[in-house]
């Protein structure tokens, strides 16, 4: 409440004429400010029409001011007053210049309201050779050489000023209308909820597949991480190749063409080296040996060949 | 009088669209990415149970074993001098350099690991192995 009071405090009025500002209650206008409009900012019609409530004036608007008028790009207010209404028809771009050489900031501006719904009075002097008279119901203004002595604009109490049915400025021209801008605007909020929502389902499959993914190696018995995983599947591997390898060694070795050029006495491995020991039927089938290991071993190398007593003993390096 | 600009309005919610499209399509790579990763280790997985299955089982390893010497001392005269799952000494008195090879062969296409091999003797009809795989 004791807000609410101080923000009546701080309100403050300037009413404004072609001519100038005419009324105001502060030197500086750098604060927040209510700014009234002189008739001639706007047009004005009081009419009777078969609708109930004010916003459904909206589509009646144009055309009732299109005679009083040629600007095109008018907004409209309508204020309803018993069984009439009161229409409004303004020009945005015309009062935001109008303020702007006042050096008013329009972002200071809180409401722009209209005389017409603002003085309750029957003669104001505007202090600028100007009055305003309420003549059949409708405030004009006029010389203050052809009105009646009235009031003195200075001299009325801004608390007298009726403030209601303010209305705010348009400040951006756009090259796109407005209902064009809303059209293009809602499907694309839709666009963004589809996405949002499609989003957000996606966001939980990821999560289950995250905790599916990490269910994995437990699924099967083994460690949690990938690293150690990956740890055992490469000694896991080695051992396969070096195992392939030994066999395939041993296979070569097997295959030797013993038959009548001799025969194994003694062939060793262990983990890193091997020794062949054959008996030679003849002393020159030693090179048939040697030749056999030359081309067909592709695992491991031969690390020392001695004949004695026609015993071929060859080490491998495994 | 506070009011914004349509047009940056429309720039803002252009923008809100562009960062939600751009959201969906990180977690839609983020969602090709965990089944690629789920796939690689599922396979990983599956690779190392596989080879464990091969490799590293001892109990697989000495039915192996069993059945080896089963079939052999069926089809070969000769006798076992000490076999386990770990280490078979092996002799075989009456053999043929074929048949010593069939043995040989037979022992080593076994998924077993061996650690050493002991052959001797293979042409004179009598053969003797010593072999020791892994446990």
């Amino acid at each position: 409440m004791f807000q609410w009071l101080s923000k009546q405090k701080d309100h403050h009025v300037v009413v404004l004429d072609k001519g100038g500002i005419v009324y105001k209650d502060i030197v500086s206008l750098d604060k927040k400010i209510d700014v009234v409009l002189l008739p001639s900012f706007y047009w004005f019609v009081e009419k009777k029409l078969p609708i109930r409530f004010a916003f459904q004036a909206k589509e009646y608007l144009p055309s009732i001011f299109e005679s009083l008028t040629t600007s095109a790009k008018l907004s409209y207010l309508a204020i309803q007053k018993e069984d009439i209404f009161w229409l409004f028809a303004y020009d945005d771009q015309d009062i935001l210049k109008a303020l702007e050489k006042e050096n008013i900031n329009i972002s200071n501006v809180k409401k722009v309201y209209f005389a017409q719904n603002v003085f309750n009075d029957v003669a104001i002097d505007l202090d600028n050779n100007y009055s305003l008279i309420n003549i059949n119901g409708i405030l004009t203004r006029i010389p203050s050489t052809l009105a009646a002595n009235g009031k003195k604009i200075s001299q009325i109490s801004k608390n007298n000023f009726n403030l209601t049915k303010g209305i705010s400025l348009k400040r951006y021209k756009s090259f796109i209308g407005e209902s064009f801008l809303y059209k293009l605007i809602i499907p694309i909020i839709l666009i963004i909820l589809l996405y949002v929502v499609d989003t957000a389902q996606l966001l939980y499959v990821n999560k289950n597949l995250l905790q599916q993914k990490n269910e994995i190696f437990s699924k099967y018995n083994l460690p949690n991480t990938t690293f150690q995983n990956k740890s055992i599947l490469m000694q896991l591997k080695n051992t396969y190749k070096i195992q392939k390898n030994l066999r395939n060694f041993i296979e070569t070795i097997m295959s030797a063409p013993y038959g009548t050029h001799g025969f194994i006495t003694l062939f060793k491995i262990n983990q890193k080296s091997s020794v062949l020991s054959i008996k030679l039927a003849k002393a020159s089938d030693v090179n048939i040996f040697k030749n056999y290991f030359k081309q067909k071993l592709t695992i491991g190398n031969i690390k020392s060949i001695v004949v004695r007593n026609s015993i071929l003993t060859v080490e491998f390096n495994l | 009088m506070k009011q914004f600009n349509p047009l940056l309005v429309l720039a803002f919610i252009v923008l809100v669209l562009l960062f939600v499209v751009s959201l969906k399509y990180h977690e839609e790579t983020r969602h090709s990415a965990l089944i690629e990763q789920s796939q690689k280790l599922e396979k990983i997985a599956q690779k190392i149970v596989t080879l464990k299955k091969t490799w590293q089982n001892s109990s697989f390893q000495e039915k192996k074993i069993q059945n080896f010497l089963k079939n052999i001392s069926a089809k070969h005269i000769g006798f076992t001098k000490h076999a386990s799952y770990d280490f078979l000494d092996l002799d075989f008195n009456k053999t043929t350099p074929s048949a010593s090879k069939y043995i040989l062969n037979t022992l080593i296409n076994q998924n077993t690991r061996i650690l050493a091999l002991d052959v001797n003797k293979i042409n004179n009809s009598s053969l003797s192995i010593k072999i020791r795989i892994a446990k």
